[in-house]
């Protein structure tokens, strides 16, 4: 190994979404120093909802993301119920299904073309993989558009929605609505297989990791807005047990909390949800997994990609079935305050989104707490770093490098903006 | 194809975009395609297949402006937004990602409806003004294409 100091410093990561950086500082052969600095401002949203009624914590909590505000608002959701005690008709279970499909198949078309793609292929933007894969771009640009259709249907709109409330939704679709949406679900379905068949055949590095992959897991359904919390280390617990498990501490260098389980960093995300519930894939996802020829459960963090794919076909495929049977209904129960404490816990594009209310017998919330799925890989996203720089070799060249350590860094689709939120006041007085 | 996009959201003079579209409605449907959408990122490219003639309207936050409206280049609009979203494409980088797939149209026009207070809970009467003013000079003007 070259006996070489090395100092990289990005100031600002681009294609993720909010404002991060990396340091990396390598002193003889050793990677000394190496850590992504969060230094996006905290938000304070936990603290703007003390004091507020429960219907209004729905729209609030939309706006701390604008690529994944469904499952803000479906954690929300979960938790204020579970406090009052409701139990939720199986027309919203399925709505809500339905309206987070919308949500991962914008948010994953996202990223894995706009975002993840040129890593892969060798482009800095998805500009210049343009110019070369223009019928992927176009693919990937068309299935976004589809699941913001998907959004606006139950939401009235694609970016911060407002069609759901506790105790469901606001207005149900009209059958003309929905039969149009289905038309279009349908017609998508050769693109989602194209995709997935594409995805299988991108050249990833193959670097096998050890890690612990955590996410829901429900009875019968791949897990989206419902379900229990699992491990593959035996974790399986209720969403109220979480915060016996799982513990947020401040590093310097963030504005953003490292979550830990048991003391140990831990992956949420597509991939985790693939590694526990593969056998809770619809049959024709499950079908198209295996002729694709990767295998499942997976310790290569490069194979996200992939498994985001997977998940646009099974959202497309989910939509389908939920809209297929669709029948107007009454779209929401009345609410009946009460005083309580409820947890809600969601899988969201990148992971497991918790969420907490303490709420009064008049339904105004008294504490919050929210974990989003970025805070919950940051300690893992640092592992990584220090794992596939050293599988990468130390000694490559600096631009090849931070090259290497972006990847590795928009490979967890990192969503700063949600994860800066944790800022603790600490007043001293004399 | 004429389309005129709207780009804006329900909040204070953020709505300037919107407001010029609904001005447009009557005297502009058989003339133009009108639409109004939220963010100027990747979902704008799904609505330029088979545009000829695009005019984008959103919102301008120019204090030292004192006419209504202003023309923009594309070039002039990425000065500010560089650092607004990192995770999606601002106008520029979307309009390089359209010509890249074909979808460009040939004439591409950006107004801005000039806002003073950008960040008012509701819609100023200026703004309102303003919006009308832009109204008025695209619909003088596509009439008489």
């Amino acid at each position: 190994m070259t006996e070489r100091s090395v100092s990289i410093h990005v100031p600002a990561m681009t294609r993720v979404e909010g404002e991060g950086a990396l340091r990396l500082r390598i002193e003889n052969g050793r990677i000394e120093e190496l850590a992504l600095d969060i230094f996006e401002p905290p938000r304070y949203f936990e603290k703007f909802l003390e004091g507020r009624r429960y219907h209004e914590v729905l729209d609030t909590v939309a706006r701390i993301c604008g690529i994944c505000p469904i499952a803000y608002q479906m954690s929300a959701a979960q938790a204020v119920e579970n406090a009052f005690g409701m139990q939720t008709t199986d027309w919203t279970r399925d709505m809500r299904r339905m309206f987070y499909c919308g949500e991962w198949l914008q948010s994953h078309a996202l990223h894995v073309h706009l975002l993840a793609a040129p890593d892969f292929l060798g482009f800095d933007s998805v500009v210049g993989m343009a110019a070369e894969y223009p019928d992927a771009v176009r693919r990937g640009l068309r299935l976004q558009g589809l699941g913001n259709s998907l959004i606006s249907l139950l939401g009235g709109r694609s970016v911060h929605p407002v069609g759901a409330c506790v105790g469901g939704f606001f207005r149900a679709p009209t059958q003309a609505e929905v039969d149009g949406i289905l038309a279009e679900l349908n017609a998508a379905l050769p693109d989602a297989v194209e995709l997935v068949e594409w995805a299988a055949a991108l050249t990833v590095p193959d670097d096998p990791q050890d890690f612990i992959s955590v996410s829901l897991r429900h009875t019968d359904d791949y897990p989206m807005a419902e379900g229990r919390i699992v491990s593959d280390a035996g974790l399986d617990i209720t969403v109220d047990d979480y915060e016996k498990h799982f513990a947020e501490e401040h590093r310097q260098q963030s504005t953003a909390l490292f979550s830990l389980l048991d003391g140990q960093p831990y992956l949420v995300g597509p991939l985790a949800r693939l590694n526990l519930n593969v056998d809770r894939l619809p049959d024709a996802s499950h079908r198209l997994l295996t002729t694709s020829g990767i295998r499942f459960p997976s310790n290569n963090m490069f194979l996200s990609l992939f498994a985001r794919t997977l998940e646009i076909h099974v959202a497309i495929v989910e939509a389908i079935r939920l809209l297929e049977a669709y029948q107007p209904n009454s779209p929401y129960q009345e609410v009946e305050t009460r005083q309580g404490v409820g947890c809600g816990a969601t899988e969201a594009p990148r992971g497991l989104l918790w969420h907490r209310y303490a709420l009064d017998s008049d339904g105004i919330v008294r504490s919050a707490r929210i974990v989003p799925p970025t805070s919950q890989n940051q300690a893992r996203i640092e592992q990584d770093l220090h794992r596939s720089l050293a599988a990468f070799g130390i000694d490559q060249q600096d631009d090849d490098l931070r090259l290497r350590a972006e990847t590795v860094i928009r490979n967890y689709d990192p969503c700063i903006s949600c994860a800066t939120h944790f800022l603790r006041l600490d007043v001293r007085r004399r | 194809m004429i389309r005129v996009i709207g780009i804006g959201s329900p909040f204070g003079d953020d709505r300037a975009g919107w407001l010029v579209i609904r001005r447009l409605q009557y005297a502009l449907s058989e003339t133009a395609n009108l639409l109004t959408l939220d963010q100027p990122g990747a979902t704008l490219i799904n609505w330029l297949p088979g545009v000829d003639h695009l005019i984008l309207v959103d919102a301008l936050h120019c204090p030292r402006c004192t006419e209504p409206f202003r023309e923009v280049g594309v070039d002039e609009v990425d000065q500010g937004d560089r650092m607004l979203s990192s995770h999606g494409l601002n106008l520029s980088q979307t309009l390089q990602l359209a010509a890249s797939l074909g979808y460009l149209p040939h004439r591409i026009e950006i107004y801005g409806v000039v806002v003073t207070e950008p960040n008012r809970e509701s819609l100023s009467e200026t703004t309102a003004d303003n919006a009308d003013a832009l109204a008025d000079h695209l619909r003088d003007a596509l009439s008489n294409d």
